[in-house]
């Protein structure tokens, strides 16, 4: 089970901010990729429920709710799963 | 509200599981059933849903509170809580009951094809400063509005791309000769700049974009490396996508709504012969987006323009269900997914 690491938002903005220095030129190219790409993607400490095990078969989970003795836990999202968005 | 705390909780000692909530419960099955009859809930559409129950049925907490939901659960006879407890009907078929939807139509959610390459994509809303990138911040969008509070919309929002097997073998060229190029089929480009490069995509649901709103746009590959194993690959491209921007530009003045995108897109491929199959799928989108996004989010519109980036990187077999499951957001209408190319 995945659980989430330490989240200092310190780390987070000093990330960014040396990623922005390289991408100063907005440009995409091979050399900046790597940055550009870790700008775009979820930082560490941003939105946690990415750590959670989701299932996404409601009638498996609520069995193994049942056998396990835990609650479950219910995501609904409108036009998709929220994993998907929205 | 989902702090370390919180995440931990749930990973301990609840079963998560995320759903359609609308398809849940419009199924004639045992989910459906569970949600409306057991439960006696009603899930939302946009907006979502996250609520605790027991697997009998019993409704523990609707209002996003996870704490209160355990609280309550720990309040249940202790009887009530054994494994073992409940008795929960056996397994049907699932995953693919159908639900009579509006006009008597059959939806269901769909599956991934069989060996279908799945790439998960994060899109994020940048700005722009003397520094150079950095991400979306809550003062970039002018004006007060309630929307402007929601984290989500400064976070990288998730997509899925789903190619058959027939689509991304078109990527793959017969003889490779470090050096070749060649275009990547209409079937993925489409598909791409369509459904997965859509502006709207980095705030909210929607449907893809039509066919002629792709103004412009291309993507070539170039073989980079040839081994017995492996081919690996570069993917140069462009597309100009929505609205051009004076359009959108002198719409938005009118708040209208006729958003645009041009973005540059950069990759890297590599395709295993051995196992028949991708093993990289690292993309990148960058551009400016401008004009305004439809519906509320109007209220998160930016003057000008706007960098939006788009991140790729492919699913491994081994991900987490979740990642091989959940449907392209474009794919609300599955008919028009598939049918780039034609």
């Amino acid at each position: 089970m995945r659980t989430p690491r330490c989240f200092t938002a310190l780390s987070a903005v000093i990330a960014i901010a040396v990623a922005a220095e390289r991408l100063t030129a907005a440009e995409l190219s091979e050399e900046n990729f790597a940055d550009v790409k870790r700008l775009i993607e979820p930082q560490e400490g941003e939105g946690l429920w990415r750590h959670v095990p989701w299932r996404t078969n409601l009638s498996q989970a609520r069995r193994q709710a049942a056998a396990e003795g835990k609650p479950l836990l219910i995501w609904a999202g409108g036009g998709s799963a929220p994993l998907g968005g929205c | 509200m989902w702090t370390e705390e919180v995440v931990e909780l749930v990973c301990r000692e609840f079963v998560p599981v995320a759903i359609n909530g609308r398809m849940t419960m419009g199924r004639d099955n045992l989910a459906g059933k569970f949600v409306r009859e057991d439960c006696q809930l009603r899930l939302a559409g946009a907006g979502g849903n996250l609520v605790a129950v027991t697997a009998a049925g019993e409704v523990l907490e609707t209002n996003w509170n996870v704490g209160r939901a355990w609280d309550t659960w720990l309040a249940l006879p202790a009887e009530a809580r054994q494994p073992g407890a409940v008795k929960v009907p056996p397994a049907e078929d699932e995953s693919e009951t159908p639900l009579t939807g509006r006009g008597g139509r059959l939806i269901r959610v769909p599956d991934p094809p069989e060996d279908a390459l799945i790439v998960k994509l994060h899109l994020r809303a940048l700005s722009r400063d003397a520094d150079g990138l950095r991400h979306m911040r809550r003062d970039d969008i002018p004006g007060e509005h309630h929307m402007k509070n929601k984290q989500n919309y400064y976070d990288a929002n998730p997509d899925y791309m789903w190619l058959r097997k027939d689509e991304w073998m078109t990527l793959v060229p017969q003889d490779p000769q470090v050096g070749q190029t060649l275009d990547v089929p209409e079937v993925v480009s489409e598909r791409i700049f369509r459904f997965h490069l859509n502006p709207t995509l980095v705030f909210g649901e929607t449907n893809g974009l039509r066919k002629e709103d792709i103004r412009d746009g291309r993507l070539t590959l170039t073989v980079t490396k040839v081994t017995p194993k492996s081919i690996a690959m570069r993917l140069d491209g462009f597309a100009k996508l929505g609205s051009d921007f004076a359009t959108a530009d002198a719409a938005a003045k009118q708040k209208r709504t006729s958003p645009g995108y041009e973005p540059q897109v950069l990759g890297y491929l590599e395709y295993d012969r051995k196992g028949g199959r991708f093993r990289r799928f690292d993309m990148v989108a960058l551009g400016d987006t401008y004009g305004q996004l439809g519906g509320d989010l109007k209220y998160l519109y930016r003057p000008g323009r706007n960098p939006l980036g788009v991140a790729f990187q492919i699913v491994p077999p081994e991900a987490p269900i979740a990642d091989r499951t959940v449907p392209p957001r474009g794919m609300r209408f599955p008919r028009n997914y598939w049918s780039t190319g034609e």
